[in-house]
């Protein structure tokens, strides 16, 4: 028995109430690293800014955990910009949920392609398709129609010329995922203009070591061969924590004009490129689901103790313009 | 609302004709009619003694009123008049009825704490005197609240003799009884609403100088079944088609309300239930922002604090509080849809009162007194939460809390002339730091609150007609922060000020007709410092994770109103009450003055004492919000939203007033909504973007049923349904549901008294859910790494919303002081009602979204 009960009994009571708001009863939801499903982890577009008349390189990071086979479907069309507004677009959300961007929502080229509407292109299927960018892909009526201007408003010349030379418009490519009964859809845009001069991340590696070592971990490395991330066989310890670290960061990054279009004075700005490095494993829980290279963070990767002998690792690197590039490892596992 | 204080029996006796010879029997006039003085529905809140010298005919009638010493406007005239109405048993003089004149002190007082009683210094009717001149006296307040209590029947007896000496207390408590023998007497006190108590007494001598000694002041408690006070009724008359109005324990003892008088308004019919328990208003379909709260006649912007806290304002300041859910008086404006007024409360002015109170969350005080010269009083109040000192016990990583603070005072400069002065404010904090598994490490700390001071001057300047005057001003302030690793930090800062005017004259000129005209001129300026995301890039795919390019500039957009306003209350004819009202306002916004014109018109229609059918037809101008009417966000030319509204019902009162059914149904139409929007837009050949477009359009339709029991008696409270569909129209799309849409609205919220101070209440809240659109899949976006939904084309609704709170007091009464003990449970049963869905990554798995659990609270109350 407690010596003092009714004391005990007194200050739980008081306790409860101030836990109860904080503690709340949300279940947990799956966190999108852990790959246990029909999956598209990333789309490439070679190059991933492109002049009208240029021919692209399409390619797709598509998993299933089962093994089964895959069959997919490209398709490409212009579609209106999604929400770009400060206030969220033309939403209706609202604290009950919301009905989304309703009014950004323009579909996708899949669904306009299964509709058999007209401008979509069907790029065919497997996992790498090529397709090319109209030469009229920059008139006066695909950029209305990709920023929802009034068709009588005449465009200022020189906005013209900051969106064929800086904006640019997208071209979206839809690509259509099946495995058994699963179906997934993905986008991405390609985006055209004028100049078209991104790239998409070269020389991309990683560093992987058990939390705790000694020692500062490396930032540069050779570059893995054959789209691996590692430039040497890795193995890993199962139940253990490990440190994955980008190496080979531009330093420093590429800046680029960006045409923000408000009413907040200069409508040119410079922004400056950042390595976002997205992680995926069938095993294991990873510390945050993306890692920014401003950020000067480190992953971390906790091998579960039940891992099997080998373990797939995906990282997807992404510039935050549209430049994407993926790597993909084996990793050996001990017990 | 200032009430006369009540009567109670009275017997008079003063100023008789020279006392006669011994021989001579004189029975004093008894008063056995007494008449409630009416006073004008504008009339100001406060106490006053208007002594009166009454003059009786043999036949018992008054036949001559006079004023002794007035208390001014427009309290002589109506102490007058009910004096005029009252009935006596005549004076006696050796058993004839004789003319006389008596002083009588009519009393109003503000109707705080219990009812009040009609005074009269040394009433007595001892029939026998005794040769040796000794006096009893003192004074009988109420236990715990020393509330003085007058009409109260002392009686004193002689055990040697049996012979019983009576009189009555007056206004004050006091009581005296002369000409008594010596020795020990028996003394009892009797009240009908307390406990009777008998005491040995032993009479005093009279002082060397003749006067009567002070005495003890006994202390009566309340009866072990008293009822609630009755003091506080439909006391004013409805000022529109529909109209209700909350006083004292209705206002703070309704469960999970946490005693906020604010949040009992989400009980009320036409109020949609607010998401989380937030206590904002969803009234008749319309937005938040439509319906317009007011402090004491100026507008207030931040009623609660952070996180779904109580309301800024101390509950025991709260007196009034009246909602008016359309077709509001002309006197406001500047809101499309409803009105809520809160009007502070004079406290008593008796004496000093402390309040003291403490729960899990919070500790407040209040310390009130009168002037020396009961021409005024100084009511201070503070509270300060303790979230942030509990916090850290559990988390380490979140600490917010808050303090406000009120003082007000008031003085009477000269008969009939009222001033007022007052301060009110909040600030609250909140510190947060994110470390949630997956996402980025951030910090996140906001501060904001108000401040505001505010005074006025009621003025009388003849009996028919006063003058009134106040002026606001207000500053609101917040300013947040967010910083996360490798990002630029998001500041944005917004404060602002208000100042609101407000001078009206209120014409009585008949017994029929009220006239009131005015000018409410408001002037708001809105600055704002921002380092905040740019909008996103033009072609720009959007990086990954909320990485925006920030970009830092200064906002001020001041906008002006000027709006003169009329507004009578005519009874045409015997029972038919005409409510017209026309408020044209001249708002001053984006550089152009933009014109509007309000018109109202109700009807009220007392077919009997119990029916009264009611109807309204109105428009109401709201002006757009500063930042969606000036640039950078906004468009100058943003027009006001435009509301119609109209209603038609009845009201049903029992014989005895304490029930009453009304029935209502309504429409409430909106024009020129602003929302959100997504376009570029050419001006003076450059681009621009547009942030809100104002093509959105509203209505909403239903009923309302209200069955009220009133204050009074062992139990009060009522329940309210509401039907209703409101919906939004976003071109160019169809007509759809509003997002906060709930079909019916079902509130029980009723308070019983258990007896000895035991006091029970529950509210059980059973309602449509939200309406919301379900997401049916979702995209992949390959740029950003996230999932883009999917949403189903047709809504569906979140689950029926039922919940139960419930809430135990219990006084406890010592001599001078009491003490309250509560405990307030919300959501009794830990009903899950979840607010909204929550999704998976790629929205694949739905599962329920934050709910409020069950949420116990333990308070204490000590009133001094």
């Amino acid at each position: 028995m407690p010596r003092h009960p009714a004391r005990r009994l007194l200050a739980l009571a008081l306790a409860l109430p101030a836990l109860g708001p904080l503690t709340g009863c949300l279940e947990e939801l799956p966190e999108p690293s852990k790959i246990d499903r029909l999956r598209v982890l990333a789309i490439r577009a070679e190059p991933p800014e492109a002049m009208p008349g240029e021919a692209v390189q399409l390619s797709a990071l598509v998993v299933d955990p089962a093994g089964r086979t895959v069959t997919t479907q490209w398709s490409a069309c212009l579609l209106p910009e999604r929400a770009f507004g400060f206030f969220g677009g033309g939403s209706q959300t609202s604290s009950s949920g919301g009905k989304g961007y309703t009014l950004d929502d323009a579909g996708s080229c899949a669904e306009a392609l299964a509709k058999g509407a007209e401008g979509v292109d069907d790029l065919g299927s497997g996992l790498s398709v090529q397709t090319s960018i109209p030469d009229d892909f920059m008139s006066d009526e695909a950029i209305r129609a990709a920023y929802r201007l009034p068709e009588d408003l005449e465009i200022p010349g020189e906005a013209l010329l900051g969106i064929q030379l800086v904006a640019g418009i997208n071209m979206s490519v839809s690509l259509v995922v099946q495995a058994g009964g699963d179906r997934l859809e993905a986008y991405k845009r390609i985006n055209v203009s004028s100049l078209g001069e991104n790239e998409n991340p070269t020389d991309v590696a990683f560093h992987i070591a058990p939390v705790g070592d000694a020692g500062d971990p490396p930032t540069t490395g050779p570059v893995p061969a054959d789209g691996r991330c590692f430039a040497e066989p890795v193995t890993v310890d199962a139940g253990r924590t490990y440190r994955l670290r980008a190496l080979n960061i531009p330093d420093p990054q590429v800046t680029y004009p960006v045409l923000l279009l408000g009413n907040f004075g200069d409508p040119i700005a410079e922004d400056t490129e950042v390595y976002y490095y997205s992680y995926f494993s069938t095993h294991g829980v990873f510390d945050r689901n993306t890692i920014k290279s401003s950020s000067g963070e480190t992953q971390t990767w906790t091998i579960p103790d039940d891992a099997p002998a080998t373990i797939p690792l995906w990282i997807v690197t992404r510039d935050g313009r549209g430049g994407t590039t993926w790597c993909e490892d084996e990793i050996a596992v001990t017990r | 609302m200032h009430r006369p204080a009540l009567l109670a029996l009275l017997v008079l006796l003063l100023a008789l004709p020279p006392r006669p010879a011994a021989a001579q029997q004189v029975t004093p006039p008894k008063l056995v009619t007494f008449v409630q003085a009416t006073l004008p529905a504008d009339a100001p809140r406060r106490a006053a003694d208007v002594v009166l010298l009454i003059t009786i005919g043999a036949d018992g009638a008054v036949t001559e009123v006079e004023i002794r010493q007035g208390a001014g406007e427009p309290w002589d005239t109506a102490a007058m008049a009910a004096a005029r109405q009252f009935v006596f048993e005549p004076a006696l003089v050796d058993g004839a009825p004789v003319p006389v004149k008596v002083p009588f002190t009519y009393t109003f007082r503000v109707p705080v704490r219990r009812g009040p009683i009609v005074p009269q210094p040394q009433a007595r009717r001892d029939t026998e005197r005794s040769p040796e001149g000794r006096v009893v006296a003192g004074r009988i307040a109420e236990r715990g609240s020393r509330t003085p209590l007058g009409g109260v029947q002392i009686n004193v007896r002689d055990p040697r003799t049996d012979r019983t000496w009576t009189t009555i207390t007056d206004s004050n408590g006091r009581y005296a009884l002369e000409d008594l023998p010596a020795g020990r007497l028996e003394l009892t006190v009797l009240s009908g609403d307390h406990q009777t108590l008998t005491r040995p007494v032993t009479p005093a001598p009279r002082a060397a100088d003749g006067a009567v000694p002070a005495g003890d002041t006994l202390y009566l408690a309340p009866g072990t079944w008293t009822g609630y006070g009755t003091v506080v009724k439909a006391d004013r008359r409805p000022e529109a088609a529909s109209e209700i109005a909350l006083t004292d324990d209705e206002l703070r003892k309704i469960p999970g309300t946490f005693g906020d008088p604010t949040r009992v308004v989400q009980t009320l019919p036409g109020v949609s239930r607010s998401p989380f328990g937030l206590g904002y208003y969803v009234v008749r379909g319309a937005s938040f922002e439509n319906t317009g709260f007011f402090i004491d006649g100026h507008p207030a912007y931040y009623l609660y604090h952070l996180l779904g806290g109580p309301s800024v304002i101390h509950p025991q300041l709260v007196g009034r509080l009246n909602f008016y859910p359309g077709g509001y008086p002309a006197r406001y404006g500047r809101f499309a849809t409803g009105i809520i007024s809160l009007e502070t409360a004079e406290p008593p002015d008796d004496r000093w009162h402390l309040d003291l109170e403490l729960d899990y969350f919070r500790a407040g005080a209040m310390f009130s007194t009168p002037f020396d010269d009961k021409k005024g009083q100084l009511t201070v109040s503070l509270r300060r939460s303790y979230y942030d000192l509990l916090l850290p016990l559990f988390v380490d990583n979140f600490s917010f809390g808050f303090t406000d603070y009120q003082l007000r005072l008031s003085y009477d400069l000269a008969p009939g002339v009222r001033a007022f002065f007052g301060l009110l404010g909040a600030m609250d904090f909140l510190d947060a730091e994110q470390t949630e598994p997956g996402d980025r490490p951030n910090s996140s700390d906001a501060d904001l609150g108000f401040h505001r001071i505010y005074g006025g001057v009621d003025v009388d300047l003849n009996k028919h007609l006063t003058w009134k005057n106040s002026l606001a001003w207000e500053y609101d302030y917040t300013s947040s922060r967010r910083t996360a690793e490798g990002e630029d930090s998001i500041n944005a800062a917004v404060d602002g000020w208000y100042a609101n005017l407000r001078s009206g004259l209120v014409y009585t000129p008949l017994k029929n007709l009220m006239i009131e005209g005015g000018l409410d001129a408001f002037y708001v300026t809105v600055n704002a410092d921002l380092k905040v995301p740019s909008l996103p890039p033009l072609g720009d795919p959007r990086p990954p994770e909320f990485d925006p390019l920030t970009v830092a500039f200064r906002v001020t957009t001041p906008m002006a109103s000027v709006a003169p306003y009329v507004l009578a209350d005519w009874e045409v004819v015997s029972g038919v009450r005409l409510l017209p009202g026309l408020r044209v306002t001249g708002d001053f916004w984006g550089g152009e003055v933009h014109w509007s014109a309000d018109p109202k018109l109700a009807v009220r229609w007392q077919l009997d004492d119990q029916w009264t059918l009611k109807t309204m037809a109105a428009i109401a101008h709201q002006p757009p919000a500063p930042f969606q009417a000036d640039e950078p966000f906004g468009d100058p030319n943003i027009p006001p939203v435009r509301g119609s509204q109209a209603s038609l019902g009845f009201e049903w009162v029992s014989p005895d007033t304490s029930w009453e059914v009304s029935v209502e149904g309504f429409f409430n139409y909106l024009h020129n909504m602003a929302r959100p929007a997504n376009a570029i837009t050419s001006d003076d050949g450059e681009l621009e973007r547009v942030f809100f477009a104002s093509d959105m359009e509203g209505r909403a339709f239903g009923g309302e049923v209200l069955i009220r029991k009133r204050m009074g008696g062992r139990h009060f409270g009522w329940l309210s349904y509401t039907i209703a569909r409101s919906e939004r129209l976003r071109p160019p799309e169809d007509w759809e549901l509003f997002e906060l849409d709930q079909t019916h609205n079902l509130s029980l919220a009723w308070s019983v008294l258990l007896g000895n101070e035991w006091t029970f209440g529950a509210r059980f809240n059973l309602t449509s859910g939200n309406p919301y659109y379900p997401i049916v899949g979702s995209r992949y976006d390959a740029d950003r790494d996230s999932y883009e939904p999917i949403y189903a084309q047709r809504p569906d609704r979140i689950e029926v919303f039922h919940r139960l709170d419930v809430r135990l007091d219990k006084r406890i009464r010592f001599e001078t002081w009491m003490m309250e003990v509560y405990l307030d449970i919300q959501n009794l049963y830990n009903a899950g009602n979840p607010e909204s869905p929550r999704y998976s990554y790629d929205f694949s798995y739905k599962t329920d979204g934050l709910s409020i659990p069950i949420l116990p609270t333990l308070g204490v109350r000590a009133a001094f």
